[in-house]
């Protein structure tokens, strides 16, 4: 099914000030239908806040983001119905079960139930009903995935995705992001690991003095924290 | 040594303690007004509170109860601190460890300690001390084994039998030295929880992100803070028993006076549980801003979700003390109806503001718990002022004030109020 506006993600002109420093200065990011846009940076750098205010959390202090046509910031929902967050580490409610916790979003969200075959897939079956207080950090981050998998949304916006996951789990976010292209859905994820934008077939971008640099490209030195950037060019992210 | 030990002492301050600081210090402040109160004065001798205690095996049950649920939140915040852990990697001795955490638990037992020194000796609250310490250690450590089983038998009897201070002593020592070790050490450990799930996998499309939401707070609240919860249903009983004892004084009470009386009694104990489910309430909303984001859940569906999760519980509580009340002072059957129905919606109207006092309070700031401790005991002396003065009526003034503090409008207002506060 073809998405209002084209399924289309726009940031245009993100700026962000936080405690006295520019973290974002004028980002722009268009991401399409089957695009993996991989943000890449410095620790510190504002990747998470870039897509903290992608996903809604965080209002940007001048610029726009717009979801298929809708309007993320202003209070609308109809545009946070289309994306699926998951943080790279947080304490959701320690207290809930994992299947409170996906019910809790999928009530929300107003979504439908969610497959059982995820469930499985993501490997949530085996502590399906722990306590998030009880999980070790890699099944949390599982089980954050699986509740921005509620309701299919067109846009999945994922922080880390595969900090802390073992091998297997790694797999699985990288084979759900493929099939996800497939069916013409859109990720943006960040990620300190040189390896995961390629194999993702990506396009790295490099957040670095609260700019997105040129597509591949790591403004400044081409090795960065040690680590020499593999730069593959391939679709993905398309220029604003 | 003794370098190292104050080392591991300022930590353990530093992190644990200023936690239990913040859950104990509204409590050991509220009984201390009580202790003003009923010893100050021409008061109460302690010595008669401690001699009761001695002489009456319900009266010594109730009173050790009592003491073991309101000093169960310190301790497990100075045990359970997961900031502390780190000690737990480096070459800290074990007996450094243990004994700084035995020193900070027993600060937390000095309301206890001062109780029994002033009302029957040296002996007897160094008894009581080591005992309410191991009680707490092994109520923390859910003992494990023969030994440490042997060990809470010991001391369970030996209170249940009322010894005498030194054999209290002698019968506390080996709890205190397995349970304080146990609990340390399992500390760490957290329970795999797997109850029932409380939030059903299918809920209304309409309404539903509502009654999710309430039922993830009521959760957190269930099986988090089931002190806070024991601790209500306590208050809840003293509040009842204190006014079946007022209107056994006072004669037999027509239907309107009762109610009245009810009402008073019901307002202080409804204000400071209020104030204690709200806390967690509130902090599980802030835990999971990002989450509600997120999903775009409107600020009037979190402030509804909020206010039924403090009032859920809240009101079920009230309906005991009605029906209580009701039964102790063999009201007739209508009287005993408009007893329920007054508490009923005193629970729901004081829930709401007990949830305003609390948001209002907490900014973070290193000085909420004594806001918190400030706005509610207002909050009880207007209530409780306003029930004696305008009896049943006294509902009418608390809705307008609860629907302002908790409804979404209140909740916007209070936290835009407290952002600019923090700010300046």
């Amino acid at each position: 099914m073809r998405e209002k506006g084209g399924g289309m993600l726009e940031a245009t002109g993100i700026h962000k000030r936080l405690a006295g420093r520019d973290v974002l200065s004028g980002v722009d990011l268009r991401c399409g239908p089957s695009d993996v846009a991989v943000v890449m940076g410095g620790n510190g750098a504002g990747k998470s806040t870039l897509l903290r205010i992608v996903a809604g959390l965080l209002e940007p202090d001048r610029g726009a983001v717009v979801l298929c046509g809708d309007p993320i910031h202003g209070g609308g929902v109809a545009a946070r119905r289309r994306l699926g967050y998951a943080p790279d580490a947080t304490e959701a409610l320690p207290d809930l079960q994992v299947c409170e916790l996906v019910a809790l979003v999928r009530a929300l969200k107003q979504a439908p139930p969610l497959d059982r075959a995820w469930i499985d897939r993501v490997g949530a079956g085996s502590f399906w009903r722990q306590r998030l207080s009880g999980l070790s950090f890699g099944q949390r981050k599982r089980a954050l995935l699986l509740t921005a998998l509620v309701g299919d949304p067109w846009l999945l916006v994922l922080d880390e995705p595969t900090n802390g996951l073992d091998a297997d789990g790694a797999r699985v976010v990288l084979g759900l992001i493929e099939e996800r292209r497939a069916e013409g859905k859109a990720t943006l994820l960040t990620t300190n690991d040189p390896a995961l934008a390629p194999a993702l077939g990506g396009r790295p971008r490099w957040l670095s003095a609260g700019r997105l640099g040129v597509d591949g490209a790591a403004p400044g030195p081409e090795v960065a924290g040690g680590v020499a950037l593999e730069r593959r060019a391939t679709h993905g992210v398309r220029d604003p | 040594m003794l370098r190292r030990f104050a080392l591991v002492l300022r930590v353990l301050v530093s992190t644990a303690g200023k936690d239990a600081f913040a859950r104990a210090m509204p409590l050991y402040m509220g009984l201390g007004l009580v202790g003003a109160v009923v010893f100050g004065g021409n008061g109460m001798d302690p010595a008669r509170l401690t001699g009761l205690a001695g002489e009456s095996l319900p009266f010594r049950l109730a009173l050790w109860a009592a003491w073991l649920l309101v000093g169960t939140s310190a301790a497990r915040a100075l045990l359970r601190a997961p900031a502390t852990f780190f000690l737990r990697a480096l070459p800290v001795p074990r007996p450094l460890l243990l004994s700084a955490h035995a020193l900070l638990l027993a600060v937390a037992e000095l309301p206890w300690v001062v109780l029994w020194a002033f009302g029957a000796g040296a002996l007897a609250a160094s008894a009581a001390c080591v005992a309410a310490l191991a009680a707490h250690c092994m109520l923390l450590a859910r003992p494990r084994g023969a030994r440490e089983l042997a060990a809470l038998s010991l001391l369970a009897g030996a209170i249940l039998l009322g010894a005498p201070a030194s054999i209290l002593l002698a019968c506390a020592a080996p709890a205190l030295a397995l349970g304080l070790r146990a609990a340390v050490v399992r500390a760490p450990e957290v329970p795999l929880g797997r109850e029932r799930p409380l939030i059903p996998s299918a809920v209304p499309v309409l309404g539903g992100g509502l009654v999710a939401l309430s039922l993830a707070y009521l959760a957190a609240l269930l099986r988090g803070h089931r002190a806070v919860l024991v601790r209500g249903l306590a208050l809840t009983a003293l509040g009842a028993l204190a006014m079946a004892a007022w209107a056994r004084t006072h004669g037999p009470l027509g239907a309107a006076p009762l109610a009245e009386g009810s009402l008073v009694a019901l307002a202080p104990v409804a204000l400071c549980l209020g104030a204690g489910l709200s806390g967690p309430v509130l902090r599980e909303e802030r835990r999971i801003t990002w989450l509600l984001d997120a999903c775009g859940a409107a600020a009037p569906l979190r402030a509804i979700a909020a206010a039924a999760a403090v009032a859920a519980p809240l009101v079920a509580l009230a309906l005991a003390h009605g029906a209580a009340v009701g039964a102790l002072t063999r009201a007739a059957p209508l009287a005993a109806l408009r007893l329920l129905g007054g508490a009923g919606l005193a629970g729901l109207l004081l829930s709401g503001v007990a949830l305003g006092c609390v948001r209002w309070s907490v900014r973070q700031d290193g000085r909420d718990s004594s806001r918190v401790l400030l706005s509610v005991l207002a909050a009880v002396a207007a209530a409780t002022a306003s029930a004696w003065a305008l009896g049943e009526l006294a509902l009418a003034a608390w809705a307008p004030a609860a629907a302002l503090l908790a409804g979404p409008a209140g909740a916007r207002w209070i936290s835009s109020r407290r952002e600019r506060g923090a700010a300046v």
